[in-house]
């Protein structure tokens, strides 16, 4: 019998062995999933922002306070190095590992232009970090203006995104 | 920062100033859609701001939001969220259509746009007359999703902002007879949760604890 699907919220991660993943209402955050295809182990994070630098109202680049961080999967490139610990950890290996993505969509145009939005933001971010340390991305579904519902199948490591309208 | 950083005091006086917000709200509603519209008992959280969503609904749940910017001597965020099946009532009985329709369409978005701006118009100018400072709105924007996914976006601004947590004053109306329910949500971050507490401060000269 499948397994409850354990839930992921945002900010979070989670790494498993067999039961899967799921993060719903994911709008401009990104949706993390690292997966070692040989130990059948992988993890998923909601993550919010693409670094911890932002723009401050100066313009001026200034870094979030570390507190804010801590043990949190709120930005992209801590997020994959906690997912990678955490599979590690499982017995996965990290140098097995490919990446999919989903997520930043650009939902409001109050805030930000779609081209510099913090949907489109985090997706930069992420090919980059993932461009770093060597991971492939196989799989991706990025933009747009909807909101998603992303669920990752730990066993199969197929990852499934659906939206509700 | 924690709910404990509050009084009790202090909560009350902010939970006066989204009631009287959201009076004046209340009666412009009332006066667009000819019904009787009445509110709830506001409710007000201090959350770390990834919690927010949950204070406003589950996060897969669909519904229609309409969205303000605050601006002026304060900053946040104003939010006016209707179940899926109240926004297409309500934009219905705005447009005088006979019957609901399935979808948001253009027309029913620009409706609900066009109630957010008055309702939120009135509980600002209310505020500002209270509170004694200037409150500006920007342009409305709607969408309808999962509250999670819009939330995301607009929660981000804060933490971009570095503010860790996120002031939640809400207080929900139903408009007789429609079985229209909704709520108004206004999100402050705590430099302007402060400014406001000082206001309050001078306005009513007690010790706010």
């Amino acid at each position: 019998m499948p397994e409850d699907p354990m839930q992921v919220s945002m900010a979070h991660f989670a790494v498993s062995k067999s039961r899967p993943l799921v993060t719903s209402g994911v709008g401009s955050c990104l949706v993390i999933v690292l997966y070692d295809p040989q130990a059948k182990i992988g993890g998923l994070a909601h993550t919010m922002l693409p670094d911890e630098r932002f723009e401050g109202k100066d313009g001026a680049p200034q870094k979030i306070d570390a507190a804010i961080l801590v043990g949190s999967a709120k930005t992209v490139g801590h997020a994959v190095d906690m997912v990678l610990d955490g599979i590690e950890a499982l017995g996965g290996n990290r140098s097995r590992c490919i990446a999919k993505v989903a997520g930043g969509a650009h939902m409001f145009s109050l805030f930000d232009a779609p081209k510099t939005g913090i949907g489109q933001q985090n997706i930069e971010a992420i090919r980059k970090k993932f461009e770093q340390i060597k991971i492939p991305i196989v799989a991706e579904d990025t933009g747009g203006t909807i909101g998603r519902v992303v669920e990752f199948d730990v066993q199969s490591g197929v990852m499934n995104v659906t939206t509700k309208i | 920062m924690s709910q404990s950083l509050l009084s009790n005091l202090e909560r009350d006086a902010l939970k006066e100033c989204v009631n009287i917000g959201a009076g004046h709200a209340a009666t412009a509603l009332s006066g667009l859609t000819q019904e009787k519209v009445s509110i709830l008992v506001p409710k007000l959280e201090l959350v770390p701001v990834e919690d927010a969503p949950a204070a406003v609904g589950r996060p897969d749940e669909v519904m229609s939001a309409v969205v303000m910017k605050m601006g002026g001597d304060v900053s946040g965020t104003i939010l006016l969220m209707f179940p899926s099946q109240s926004a297409l009532l309500l934009s219905s009985l705005l447009l005088k259509t006979e019957k609901p329709k399935e979808t948001m369409g253009e027309d029913e978005n620009s409706a609900l746009r066009e109630a957010g701006n008055i309702l939120s118009g009135h509980a600002l100018n209310a505020l500002s007359q209270f509170l004694g400072f200037r409150l500006l709105q920007s342009v409305p924007e709607t969408s309808s999703d999962m509250v999670g996914a819009m939330m995301n976006e607009i929660l981000v601004h804060f933490l971009r902002e570095k503010h860790e947590n996120v002031l939640v004053l809400s207080v929900s109306f139903q408009i007789s007879g429609h079985e229209i329910i909704g709520s108004l949500f206004f999100l402050f971050d705590p430099v302007s949760t402060k400014v406001i507490l000082d206001s309050l401060r001078k306005k009513l000269a007690i010790d706010l604890g």
